[in-house]
């Protein structure tokens, strides 16, 4: 499931100035790094910002450059992976 | 509750079993020995011993485009299990359904650098839908269920399952009832989620219903609309639908390289494939479009040409399973995401009612017909002494193929092409060849698995000398199995593309693409194989008759000139309205 925190209204290009991008995953290594190299692959614009466990979970906060965009389409491709439970988009200030 | 105990190699092989799986093909060794023991005896499935692991996935591949149904391969940790990444990567790019079963050194071992170990995992996750390595006995009945309903949802693609050698031996309960069991949290097909950014119109997420909606209604407005099919439309069995939608609409239909078979080519509103090798008239009717409407495609760039020139005047209706796939290459209007047996129909029923594209726009379309003609003329194939050409040979194996129902791989290069121009009447699953990957050395194994896995069908495998000398090593399980396979060399000496781009894009710099090559009928003849070599014109169809009759397996050594060259062609950063229709005089380098 994915939640959105920010308003969706933009083209399915863009989710304007960025984001940070939540991902709540199995608490597995190989989890961890299907869901990494598919932001690396992707070449998402994003950075590791935080990474901790949460009960049964890993949550892996990234975060990109100001203005930077990052297509749904890669988002939809995190939440295809099948250890993600999760993907949170928001647009910090 | 149990019923008895066995091995985990024997749970693997009924876990194959009890998911439909009749063949396998693979390559033994030492991590993966405990699953071919208990094949020993075993009343399936039946295992095709390859030559070489690339050559496995391959088969797995090519078996599963002509069957519709997974393909496995298997093969052991370490080189075997790295020699299947080729084959994977082809299938994910292509979005074939596979599974792939590697051993891996024994869990005591793992991280040890012991011998024919690899992180077998990590180096697949990029070529792989996913990945399980497995660690316990008692999980593989879900795992593997769990990688077959994988493989099978969605945009289909393949999956590793690894096995380290003391789970395959260790013994654990038989499970009364074989059944999803993952170790995570389950998969759910990306459709069934809640949705981020689903079906879209002009930008903004909204339901499938609405997308469609939004579709029909710039149907109905366009005055110059072009139906691209793509192999999305073989994936979800919906050709009969999409001809119903084409004739009620009077659509021009362009056929992408693995959509093919997905539309009768001789159809009178079928154009042909568009992009780099496309025909004149696909590319125009693209290029001139208002409208396009693809079902099941990539939009990839080989078909788009340079993006910014690509269909400059049109709006993009894309219909695709896939949500990582509209928008990734060029600008889409609609979105329609979901499984076409679903978004067909009611796009269908909107359309039909009355809509039909205009008859000024098919004059248009007609008129670069007329002025495109017949593809050109086969070189000197008025003479029957002359040389063979790569039109010609392409043209008549495509005559033998649509004459006997067949099925026909071709591997990567000019006669790819060639064959993909000259394609005729192809029916869904019968037009095989690595598209996205673009993989040498695929045809031969692909066409062994595509006769097992379409038996009722002859099936012919096209190659260049190039790639033929990348896999003729399953040659010898051609033998093996008994497979009345029909080999065709298109044999020019050279890497023929390579050679091509060099000539008209590289100053005519001829770099590593001349090919020396051993006596292909030799060859095969050591492999037991009836062979022939033809270099004349006039000695094709009889050749070409012979093989396609032939009580066995057959090679055809078929040479044509180095010189001869593929066209049309939209150069690389051109635009899909630049083609050259021959090779342009001024970049001919002698």
């Amino acid at each position: 499931m994915i939640l959105t925190e920010s308003e969706n209204g933009v083209p399915p290009s863009q989710n304007g100035p960025i984001p940070e991008v939540v991902i709540i995953l199995s608490d597995r290594i190989d989890a961890l790094e299907r869901a990494l190299g598919t932001i690396r692959r992707r070449g998402m614009s994003l950075a590791v910002f935080s990474l901790f466990r949460q009960d049964d979970d890993l949550v892996l906060t990234l975060r990109g450059d100001g203005g930077a965009t990052i297509p749904d389409r890669w988002l939809e491709e995190l939440v295809a992976l099948m250890d993600v439970r999760q993907v949170k988009v928001a647009v910090l200030d | 509750m149990s019923a008895g105990r066995v091995s985990g190699a024997e749970l693997l092989r009924r876990a194959l079993v009890n998911e439909g799986t009749r063949v396998m093909f693979g390559v033994p060794g030492g991590a993966i020995l405990p699953f071919y023991d208990v094949l020993y005896g075993a009343p399936g499935p039946r295992h095709v011993l390859m030559r070489h692991e690339q050559g496995a996935a391959h088969a797995a591949d090519g078996y599963a485009r002509a069957s519709g149904e997974v393909g496995v391969c298997v093969a052991t940790s370490g080189p075997g299990a790295t020699n299947l990444v080729t084959g994977l990567a082809t299938a994910l790019m292509d979005g074939v359904p596979m599974v792939a079963v590697t051993g891996q050194v024994p869990s005591n071992l793992m991280g040890t650098d012991a011998f024919q170990e690899c992180d077998t995992l990590g180096i697949t996750m990029p070529v792989t839908k996913h990945g399980f390595l497995v660690r316990r006995a008692e999980d593989i009945p879900g795992v593997v269920a769990e990688a077959f309903k994988l493989a099978r949802s969605g945009r289909p693609g393949p999956v590793l399952v690894d096995v380290p050698k003391d789970v395959q031996s260790a013994e654990t309960d038989v499970p009364d009832e074989i059944a999803s069991r993952s170790p995570g949290h389950g998969y759910e097909p990306i459709l069934e989620k809640e949705r981020f950014a689903a079906s879209f119109v002009d930008g903004k997420p909204t339901t499938i219903g609405a997308a469609i909606s939004a579709a029909v209604a710039l149907l109905r407005a366009a005055e110059r609309p072009v139906l691209m099919v793509g192999r999305g439309v073989i994936t979800s069995e919906t050709a009969e639908e999409v001809r119903a939608l084409a004739e009620a609409a009077k659509l021009p239909v362009v056929t992408t390289l693995l959509g093919l078979d997905a539309f009768p080519t001789r159809h009178p509103q079928c154009v042909g494939m568009p992009g780099m090798h496309g025909t004149e008239r696909a590319n125009q009717a693209i290029s001139a479009s208002d409208l396009i409407i693809g079902l099941g495609v990539r939009f990839d760039d080989r078909v788009t040409g340079k993006v910014s020139k690509f269909a400059p005047d049109a709006g993009i209706i894309h219909f695709d399973i896939d949500p990582r796939a509209p928008g990734r290459t060029i600008r889409t209007d609609v979105a329609v995401l979901g499984d076409l047996r679903e978004t067909l129909p009611p796009f269908a029923r909107g359309v039909s009612e009355g809509y039909e594209a205009p008859a000024a726009w098919w004059q248009r379309v007609h008129q670069w017909r007329r002025e495109a003609g017949e593809p050109a003329a086969p070189m000197d194939g008025t003479n029957s002494t002359g040389p063979l050409s790569g039109r010609q040979v392409s043209r008549a194996i495509a005559e033998v193929v649509r004459r006997d129902h067949a099925i026909v791989v071709t591997d990567v290069g000019q006669h790819q092409m060639w064959m993909a121009q000259e394609v005729a009447e192809a029916d869904p699953c019968t037009h095989l060849t690595s598209g996205g990957l673009g993989t040498m050395g695929y045809a031969l194994p692909a066409a062994l698995g595509a006769a097992l896995g379409a038996p009722e069908r002859p099936v012919w495998a096209v190659i260049g000398d190039g790639g033929f000398q990348m896999s003729f090593q399953e040659l010898a399980t051609v033998v093996q199995e008994g497979v009345q396979l029909r080999v065709a060399i298109v044999n020019n000496g050279a890497l023929g593309m390579v050679r091509q781009w060099q000539m008209r894009i590289h100053g005519g710099r001829r770099v590593a693409s001349d090919l020396g090559a051993p006596d292909f009928s030799a060859l095969a003849n050591a492999f037991r194989i009836h062979a022939e070599m033809v270099d004349k014109a006039g000695e094709l169809d009889v050749a070409l008759d012979r093989a396609a009759t032939w009580p066995g397996p057959v090679v055809l050594d078929l040479r044509i000139p180095a010189e001869d060259e593929v066209y049309p062609m939209v150069p690389s950063g051109a635009g899909l309205s630049e083609m050259w229709m021959t090779a342009p005089a001024e970049k001919v380098v002698p």
